[in-house]
């Protein structure tokens, strides 16, 4: 399962920056891998993660040109993410574009992928030690959220607590990355960078449980609607749902073998019924709670409405 | 009137466990008693694992238990057709006679033996007190060989069951079947299934094991009915005598393996192969390892148990390290397994090895099996050894499949070939000697290497489209991922000043396989290679102070080293010998692994078969290739002066270079 990230603000100076930066860098990468990133680059991302990073930093003063270095940095361990998760997925499409390994074959994807990984690795540890030790924690963390991921395929059972472990791993760390770093160039005082850490985790956790209720929406934006379903990747309302789903209809439906996005009206209707959607926006609300609560921590001003506004513009309507 | 007992080991339950720590203890001039009722189930035949037959052997217990060998294994995963595993080597024997046999090499050791069931020791100023019919036994050590049953472990418990059968026609060979998954649901449990030849021609015995709650004649009867299927073998196959149940217990961890002061061996400690049911290999080692624990802290349980799960840890990994995710990760293998069944790709052959067959005895590594000095032994051994204890541990807890591969199925001598040692080395080379930092650099690079197979191997074929997961392809990006994450992680952590080298080294793998593959891309098949050993032997030399023109003969010896690895490759397949990255001829010509094709445009396994010709002009251009790459590796070595680390890297790339020996 990988989020895509909704329709936001025209891009201003700094995303240029580091959409030049991120071309720089792929500049340096062996053919086929740099046409895919360069195209991966050239699609609609928002580039979400470096605009997090960059409001973080704005809490002090950070250095113009790191600050585009690190946003390229935490994009590109993004892009490589979706090159692999697309690999295991099998997904068709990626940004409006087919995705690389249909282009170009399992195996270019998978080592685009790794190159990109590299590339990463060699930024950062040029951006200093405690960039390296930071991003490569990240890295490691999203890989085990991969794995919790695949996994957990086509589990009806599976469990709150791991649906949130899976949750924390492979979508909010990398938000928390973005924050840890850019309190970090802000060269915030340990109280701040904690509040925005606590923000950046508790945004990524809300971010991906609204995304998981979009697979149902039947007018939801971005991603073709029931593609995790398909994929028996089931997020928080479904699995609310089961918990409620005593005649076993919904894990019944779900688990069958010819299942398409045909079946999803039913599948709405039966979460629907079951309260699923209803509890999943509960809890999407408790941890926006939280962002906010951490937002509430830090000095009033211009660098929080900064946050407020993106965090708003980020989060798909609630219903 | 009690007759009462003391002694310095208490050994309750006398299965093959117990009786084994009480021969060894005995052995170690200890006072064991080994105290235990027989279970009084039926007497069936067990399979001795090529594990299990090693360490009877090396207690001098082979002739007393009277084994029948049988060096045929069909391993037959999903629905795939049977292949043979290469090198497996097991043996039959009857329940009871190993069980006798191994009770009189206990007593023939000086151990005394008491029938009867012990209940509840009790421990009283650092001295267990024990009764067993009219017998109290004070011991100061205590050793539970009680079997599954006593293990409380849910998450990793399940059934075992056994049964003779008649009309079958299996003569030369063990079967040992996984099937595939009938469903996509993840709460679906395997059933694993194996037949042995019995001792009369026509019978076998069949067994069949799974975790979680399961009926025994239910399980026997799949077991039959995956026998069956394709294979008449055993299609007039009757029952010929009572099925025998046990408990499987499969939840081994480390930090269990001592209860309040008693050490747990064999099942009782939960070391049994979730999937095939082996506990045999694993009773043997662990009761070794029990013993001379003991033994080397007589006086001292304490620091008995904490040598005992030292040991322990290093020697195995346990299936269930943890309970949550066991069952999902459990899961996720057996589902690898069948996907990956008929792949030849050596990181498939690696993982059918460390998942389904029980770890080798430890303590062997590198430096046993190349040709080295005592002096150099002591200096390589413990780096390697703690090496593998990082990289074992990076692993274990989150994926312990994973932890296995790095363990697992290292007992034949050419497995052990790895990085770590020029590495250490190339350390060596500038003359400072080698500290704990870079065991922990050797252990990131040998997770990266392992990763790197991953992701430089061929991938698998995609699976058949439908409603499923393609769990052969999404394993290896899994596996790749995890892998090069936790090694980068490793190096960020202990040897920062290495971190952009480290990286910079996957992106250029990433890049020479990326052209390798491309059909317009230029690089020759041993690049990918070279760079792999490049890596460790120039941060080696880098690290350890060495001068410019030693790292520049480094370098050039680890690039050599990289080319005559895949050369030795290529004439191991060639010769159909197993290869050492276990992966055969035609995988390695579709995978474009190979430079025969290079040279031999057109060449694939097929005709290299079915043509001797083809076939000699391959083997010449590899040995050839072999040969002028070591002898260049030998050249770069005249730049090394230091003598120690000339000697280990000499002795490496002849280790490389042996299946083409001049
Ligand atoms: C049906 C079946 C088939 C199997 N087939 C194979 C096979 O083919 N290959 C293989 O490698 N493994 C096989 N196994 C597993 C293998 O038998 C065990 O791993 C092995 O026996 C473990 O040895 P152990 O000494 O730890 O435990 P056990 O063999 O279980 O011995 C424990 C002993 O302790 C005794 N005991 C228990 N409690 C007490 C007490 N309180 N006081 C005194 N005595 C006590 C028991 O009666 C028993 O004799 C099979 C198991 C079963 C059930």
């Amino acid at each position: 399962m990988t989020t895509t990230t909704p329709a936001a603000a025209p891009p201003d100076a700094f995303t240029a920056q580091v959409n030049d930066r991120l071309l720089l860098l792929a500049d340096d990468l062996p053919e086929p891998v740099r046409g895919l990133v360069r195209t991966l680059v050239a699609g609609p991302g928002k580039l979400v993660r470096p605009r997090l990073l960059a409001a973080c930093a704005s809490f002090g003063t950070a250095d113009p040109d790191r600050l585009v270095r690190l946003g390229a940095v935490v994009e590109l361990i993004h892009l490589a993410s979706l090159l692999h998760d697309d690999v295991i997925d099998e997904a068709q499409t990626r940004r409006g574009a087919p995705a690389a390994h249909t282009a170009v074959g399992t195996e270019q994807a998978m080592l685009a992928g790794l190159a990109c990984f590299a590339l990463v690795g060699t930024e950062a540890a040029d951006l200093g030690e405690g960039v390296a030790g930071a991003v490569s924690t990240t890295v490691a963390k999203l890989a085990y959220g991969e794995l919790l991921d695949v996994e957990r395929a086509f589990d009806t059972a599976f469990p709150l607590p791991a649906y949130l472990e899976l949750v924390q791993s492979k979508t909010a760390e990398l938000f928390r990355l973005c924050c840890l770093l850019g309190a970090a160039e802000g060269r915030c005082g340990p109280g701040e960078a904690g509040a925005l850490v606590r923000f950046g985790a508790a945004l990524g956790v809300t971010f991906q449980i609204l995304d998981d209720c979009l697979d149902l929406s039947p007018n939801g934006a971005g991603k073709p609607v029931g593609t995790d379903h398909a994929l028996g990747l089931f997020g928080a309302p479904t699995l609310y749902a089961l918990r409620a789903d005593s005649g076993g209809e919904l894990a019944t439906l779900l688990l069958s073998p010819s299942f398409s996005t045909h079946d999803l009206p039913e599948v709405y209707s039966l979460i629907q019924d079951r309260g699923g959607l209803d509890a999943a926006a509960r809890l999407a609300a408790d941890w926006h709670e939280q962002a906010l609560a951490a937002l509430e921590e830090l000095p009033a001003g211009g660098p929080r409405d900064r946050l407020v506004t993106l965090a708003a513009a980020l989060l798909p309507a609630r219903r | 009137m009690t007759a009462h007992l003391a002694a310095d080991v208490l050994i309750v339950g006398a299965g093959p466990a117990g009786a084994i720590t009480a021969a060894e203890l005995a052995r170690h001039g200890l006072r064991a008693v080994l105290a235990g009722e027989d279970d009084g189930k039926a007497d069936h035949d067990l399979v001795l694992s090529g594990a299990a037959l090693h360490g009877l052997a090396s207690l001098g217990a082979l002739e007393e238990v009277d084994a029948r060998v049988i060096d045929n294994v069909e391993l037959r995963l999903g629905q795939g057709g049977g292949h043979v595993l290469p090198e497996t080597v097991n043996a039959v024997c009857g329940r009871r006679h190993l069980v006798d046999g191994l009770r009189r090499i206990a007593a023939a050791a000086g151990a005394t033996r008491l029938p009867g069931l012990v209940t509840d020791p009790v421990r009283r100023d650092g001295v267990w007190h024990a009764s067993t019919g009219g017998t109290t036994v004070s011991a100061r050590h205590l050793v539970v060989a009680t079997g599954a049953p006593s293990a409380g472990t849910p998450h990793a418990t399940g059934l075992l069951c056994a049964r003779p059968y008649s009309g079958v026609g299996l003569i030369t060979s063990i079967v040992l079947a996984l099937p595939a998954p009938r469903t996509i649901d993840p709460a679906e449990r395997p059933t694993c299934v194996w037949a042995v030849p019995g001792a009369q021609p026509g019978t076998c015995t069949i067994g069949a094991s799974r975790l979680g709650p399961a009926d025994p004649d239910e399980l026997l009867e799949t077991a039959l009915t995956v026998l069956a299927e394709e294979d008449p073998r055993f299609a007039g196959a009757l029952p010929a005598g009572p099925a025998v149940t046990g408990v499987l217990n499969s939840g081994f961890a480390p930090e269990h393996s001592v209860h309040d002061g008693r050490l747990l061996v064999g099942d009782a400690a939960g070391l049994v192969n979730p999937f095939t049911g082996e506990g045999l290999s694993y009773a043997v080692q662990s009761a070794l390892l029990a013993a001379r624990a003991i033994a080397d802290h007589p006086d001292d349980p304490g620091a008995a148990g904490r040598t005992y799960t030292r040991r322990l840890s290093a020697t195995f990994v346990g299936y269930f390290e943890t309970a949550t995710h066991a069952a999902r990760r459990y899961h996720l293998a057996w589902r690898v397994l069948v996907a990956t069944a008929g792949d030849e790709r050596p990181v498939s052959a690696k993982v059918r090895r460390a998942v389904l067959m029980p770890e080798g005895f430890s303590g062997l590594t590198a430096a046993d099996l190349m040709p080295l000095p005592a002096p150099d032994v002591a200096l390589l051994g413990p780096f390697l050894l703690a090496c593998d204890e990082v990289a074992v541990s990076t692993v274990r807890k989150e994926w312990p499949f994973i932890a296995r591969l790095l363990i697992a199925g290292e007992q034949a001598p050419h497995q052990r070939l790895r990085p770590a040692v020029p590495f250490f080395a190339a350390l060596l080379a500038g003359g400072r000697p080698p500290d704990a930092t870079s065991a922990t650099l050797a252990a990131a690079i040998e997770l990266a290497t392992l990763g790197a197979l991953a992701f430089l191997g061929p991938m698998p074929p995609r699976a058949a489209p439908g409603r499923r997961v393609d769990w052969a392809v999404a394993s290896t990006v899994l596996a790749g991922d995890f892998l090069l994450a936790q090694a980068s992680r490793l190096v960020a952590a202990s040897a920062p000043e290495v971190s952009w080298s480290f990286a910079d080294w996957l992106g250029e793998l990433a890049a020479l396989r990326s052209a390798r593959i491309d059909p317009a891309g230029r690089s020759r098949a041993g690049e990918v290679f070279a760079a792999l050993l490049e890596f460790p032997s120039r941060i080696g030399a880098q690290l350890g102070g060495a001068s410019p023109e030693t790292i520049r003969a480094l370098r050039d010896f680890g690039n050599h080293s990289g080319h005559a690895f895949l050369h030795a490759e290529e004439v191991l397949a060639v010769r159909g010998e197993r290869t050492r990255l276990d992966v055969a001829l035609p995988g390695m010509l579709s995978g474009r692994l190979s430079a025969i094709p290079d040279a031999l445009p057109g060449i694939t396994g097929d005709l290299l078969a079915g043509d001797p010709d083809a076939r000699s002009k391959a083997l010449d251009l590899a040995v050839t290739a072999c040969h002028d790459a070591h002898r260049a590796a030998l050249t770069a070595l005249e730049d090394v002066t230091h003598p120690v680390s000339a000697r280990m890297l000499r002795s490496f790339v002849a280790t490389v270079c042996a299946p083409c020996a001049w």
